[in-house]
Parts: C-alpha cells; sequence; structure tokens
C-alpha cells in the first residue's frame, strides 16, 4: 500500500494504515524534535505529541509533501513547548553528549576570548555544532535543521515554515553566516573571522 | 585578525548558489563577480565548508516507536509528564484536606451536642417514696400522699431534658399489673404531694398505661421540688394500696446552669473541648497546609 493510500486509510480512522506511516517518518521527525529541542527527552515528548496531533488533524492535510507537513507539525509542538520553557526556565547541572553523558569540557563553554591552543583543545564537534544550533534562534535553527541537516529543499522548507520562499533564502544565509562564525571558534583551521555588513 | 566585509544580499546569493537555487543569469553574475572579488570567494569557500560540516552530521534514528494505541488516538492531547511526587503530594494534601473538614465537622456536631447534655445528666438524684394511704376505687376524694425526708439513691429515671427546661409536667408510669380499672380510678382522684395538690391530667392507653400529671404549684418546703428540674413519679400497684415513687432529681447547681454567652456554644465547645482532641485538629491542619505549600512549588518547577 503506498503513502496515499495509508493517508486515505488513515483519515478513514483506520490506526494501523497511520501506524505504518508513523514508522515511516518517526526517525524524520524524531531526529527534527531532537535538534530544534537540543535534547532527547523533550523531542521524545514533542514526537509523540506531533504524531497524536497528525492523527487527529489528519483531515485537514490536503495533499503536497506529507513530511512537511509533519515536519511543520512537530516543528511547531517544538516552538509550543520551547516558548513553555522559556517563561519556567530551567538550567541542567551538566550538560548531556548524544549518549546522555555528562560533557567534562563541554564546547559550549569556550570562551571567545581564549587562545586558539585551548579552542582546539574543545574539538568535539558534535558537542560545537549542537552548541551552535544552540545558539541560533528557533526560526533560524529549524531552517538550518530542515534544509542542511533533513535536506529539505527550498519549497518543502517554506512549506514547514509557512513562509515563502524568498524568506528561506534568506534566513537560511543568515542562519548559515551565524552557524560559520560560531563553529570557527571550535575549528582551528578556519580562517579568520569576518564581520557581516548589512546594506542596509 | 583579516576581516571580510560581505553585504547581506551578497550573502544571501552566495548561500543559495551552494544550493544551485539561483536563476541561470543570477548565477553566472555571481560568478563573474567571484573571479574579481577575493573576499566573496572567502566567503563562498567558509560557507561551504560550514555547510558541509551540517549535512556530515549523522542522523538519529529514533529511540523507539510513536506508534499511537486506541488510548492516545482517542484521547486528548496528553499534558507533560509531571513528576510522581507532584502527583503523590497533591493526592494526600486533598485527602488530609478532607479528613481535617471531616473530623473538624465531627467534633462541632456530635462534641457539642454531647456536652450539652453532660451538666444534666451528671446531676445526682434523690429518690423519694411515697406510699398512697387510700386505696383505689375509695370514697375519699382525694388521696394522700407521704412523703419521706429526701436520701441519696442511685439514678433510676433515664428521662433527660435540657438544663434550662422549666418542667412541671411529670409523668406517672403504671406497672403493667396496673388494671384499666385502677388507672380510671386514679383519672379521677386529685392525688396531694404533701401540701401541693397533683393532679391527674390525662392517661393512655398503652401495655404499660401511663398517667400525667401536673403539679400546680412547686412545693414551698425545703423538700420541695425545685424549678427548674424534672420529677418522675412512678406508680405501682401493691396490694391492697398503691405505691407512687416519685424520684426527684437534685436540683441544679447554679454552676451546671448555662449562662447566656456572647460567644456561640458550638465555638465554646471546640474552644475548650477535649485537649487531644484540639491537638489532632491542628496537626491535621498543619500536614494540610504544608503539603499544599510542596505542591505550590513543585508546580511551578
Amino acid at each position: 500500500m503506498d503513502e496515499i493510500a495509508l493517508i486515505q486509510a488513515a483519515k478513514q480512522g483506520d490506526l494501523d494504515s497511520f501506524n505504518r506511516l508513523v514508522l515511516a517518518y518517526q526517525d524524520l521527525v524524531y531526529y527534527q524534535a531532537y535538534r530544534v529541542m537540543g535534547e532527547r527527552e523533550g523531542a521524545e515528548d514533542a514526537t509523540q505529541e506531533a504524531f497524536i496531533l497528525a492523527y487527529r488533524k489528519l483531515k485537514s492535510y490536503r495533499g503536497g509533501s506529507f513530511r512537511a507537513w509533519l515536519l511543520r507539525i512537530v516543528t511547531n509542538t517544538c516552538y509550543d513547548e520551547l516558548r513553555r520553557r522559556k517563561r519556567r526556565p530551567t538550567t541542567p547541572l551538566e550538560p548531556l553528549n548524544n549518549d546522555d553523558e555528562e560533557i567534562e569540557s563541554p564546547g559550549w563553554l569556550a570562551d571567545p576570548s581564549e587562545s586558539p591552543e585551548e579552542a582546539s583543545e574543545r574539538s568535539d564537534m558534535r558537542a560545537a555544532l549542537r552548541y551552535c544550533l544552540e545558539e541560533l534562534t528557533p526560526e533560524f535553527r529549524t531552517i538550518v535543521v530542515l534544509v542542511d541537516l533533513q535536506g529539505l529543499d527550498y519549497a518543502e522548507a517554506a512549506q514547514v515554515i509557512g513562509k515563502p520562499l524568498g524568506t528561506v533564502k534568506s534566513r537560511l544565509a543568515r542562519a548559515r553566516f551565524k552557524m560559520r562564525a560560531c563553529l570557527q571558534q571550535f575549528w582551528e583551521l578556519l580562517p579568520a573571522a569576518y564581520r557581516l555588513v548589512s546594506e542596509s | 585578525m583579516m576581516t571580510i566585509k560581505i553585504s547581506k544580499k551578497d550573502l544571501e546569493a552566495l548561500s543559495a548558489y551552494l544550493d544551485n537555487q539561483l536563476t541561470a543569469r543570477d548565477r553566472a553574475r555571481l560568478e563573474t563577480r567571484l573571479q574579481e572579488n577575493a573576499d566573496l570567494r572567502t566567503a563562498l569557500e567558509d560557507l561551504r565548508r560550514t555547510r558541509a560540516i551540517l549535512r556530515a552530521q549523522p542522523k538519529l534514528r529514533a529511540p523507539r516507536n510513536f506508534t499511537l494505541t486506541p488510548e492516545m488516538a482517542g484521547q486528548q492531547i496528553p499534558k507533560r509528564k509531571q513528576q510522581p511526587l507532584f502527583q503523590t503530594l497533591r493526592f494526600a494534601a486533598v485527602a488530609i484536606s478532607l479528613l481535617f473538614v471531616f473530623v473538624v465537622l465531627g467534633d462541632l456536631m456530635f462534641g457539642s451536642s454531647m456536652s450539652a447534655f453532660k451538666p444534666l445528666a451528671e446531676a445526682p438524684r434523690n429518690e423519694i417514696v411515697t406510699q398512697v394511704v387510700s386505696k383505689p376505687g375509695s370514697d375519699e376524694s382525694a388521696a394522700m400522699m407521704v412523703l419521706p425526708e429526701p436520701q441519696e439513691a442511685p439514678q433510676e429515671s433515664q428521662e433527660q431534658s435540657a438544663p434550662e427546661e422549666i418542667v412541671k409536667t411529670v409523668v406517672v408510669g403504671l406497672s403493667s399489673d396496673v388494671s384499666p380499672t385502677l388507672t380510671e380510678n386514679l383519672e379521677s382522684e386529685a392525688l396531694i404531694v404533701e401540701d401541693v395538690p397533683v393532679q391527674i391530667e390525662s392517661t393512655k392507653e398503652l401495655e404499660t398505661p401511663e398517667v400525667q400529671i401536673v403539679l400546680e404549684s412547686p412545693p414551698q418546703s425545703e423538700r420541695a421540688i425545685p424549678t427548674p428540674t424534672v420529677a418522675v413519679i412512678v406508680v405501682e400497684r401493691v396490694q391492697p394500696t398503691i405505691v407512687a415513687k416519685a424520684i426527684y432529681p437534685q436540683p441544679i447547681a447554679p454552676e451546671l446552669i448555662p449562662t447566656p454567652s456572647p460567644v456561640p456554644n458550638w465555638l465554646n465547645n471546640w474552644v475548650f473541648g477535649a485537649p487531644i482532641t484540639r491537638v489532632l485538629e491542628l496537626a491535621i491542619a498543619l500536614a494540610a497546609v504544608s503539603m499544599w505549600v510542596a505542591v505550590w512549588f513543585l508546580r511551578r518547577r
């Protein structure tokens, strides 16, 4: 049974068909949630919530990219949770790496004023990437994750964030530039920093 | 430190160029500028390298399946996981609050009502045995009853009344062996308790016949029945005479007679009631308040 048939069956209330769609897209949806949320537990909650919401709102799906539709739901779910956390902020005692182990020398503790030698000691690229993604605003982080980590094209990314193609282009360019500037402090091979001068 | 100045428009063009999202015309124009501008070439290489780092990241797989159960499909969106401690404390706080309400209500209702009868119930009574010297159905119009000296006797009457009630009506209970004829005869006679005429007011045809006697006026002597008080006269037939037992309660001590107070009785009883009950209620109240404070703090986390 192809994707369209599964969607149609799920719209009629066939939960098994919907669960087959869940199994097909759960890695994609979870990875998006993980990168936007920045941690596993929140990503799991957001993923589960997103699939429940998707099942309940399935009748509002009018065709087009189904994965973009799912990614839009999970992204908005993450935004809601991030806003809730901002109202009630919590601070973890120790940062965790991808294996949920405490990072003894986390890259995000890097001091911009420290020497290149000190910075090179914090060369865990995964931790650096995670730190730099978290430094972005959720909107910039989402577009980088969609295009560069998930591999969506601009049109699908525009469908996910609900913005025109031009917004995707400008937002992605600025997000990449911020990522480059952030990664530079962890990447000793990067050339010297340069500064963005806006035309305006 | 080398600084590269690049416009926002050039930055967007470089980013789109990497993704092959430029039109043919814009692409040709940018490539011409790249040949002439070293800063643009450097910026393009930086962006290409950043993009490559991002795209080289391994994707994570879902740690578990997120398939929906029928309950999940039909239920509302689940709330965020609440800590077990929060749920337990919230339940305990509700339970102990209800316990507090029940304990206080029970204390106010039953504690005060029981204590209201306590002064009269504890008052000792005197028993006075009166002998009717006339036979039932005799021609004498009045039966004389001789009241002996009041003496301490064990409590025999189960009748109770509110302390503030002034009772002049006494109930005479006739034992089962008293015939209806005797009741009728008694009804027609005027009994005299010492120098106080006692009039039989009514009778009832019950298994144990009763006649009601009204004291027309309070006795004047020291053995008189004080007011407020309760008297019970039990008339038994002992052939060939009738023996009437008048059970007089001891006069109620003034200190036992409740005086009007600005504080309501229930509040007075509650405040000055059993200390152990007060301690118990305060302990429950403190526990309830502590738990609600803990719940409030946990909820804000």
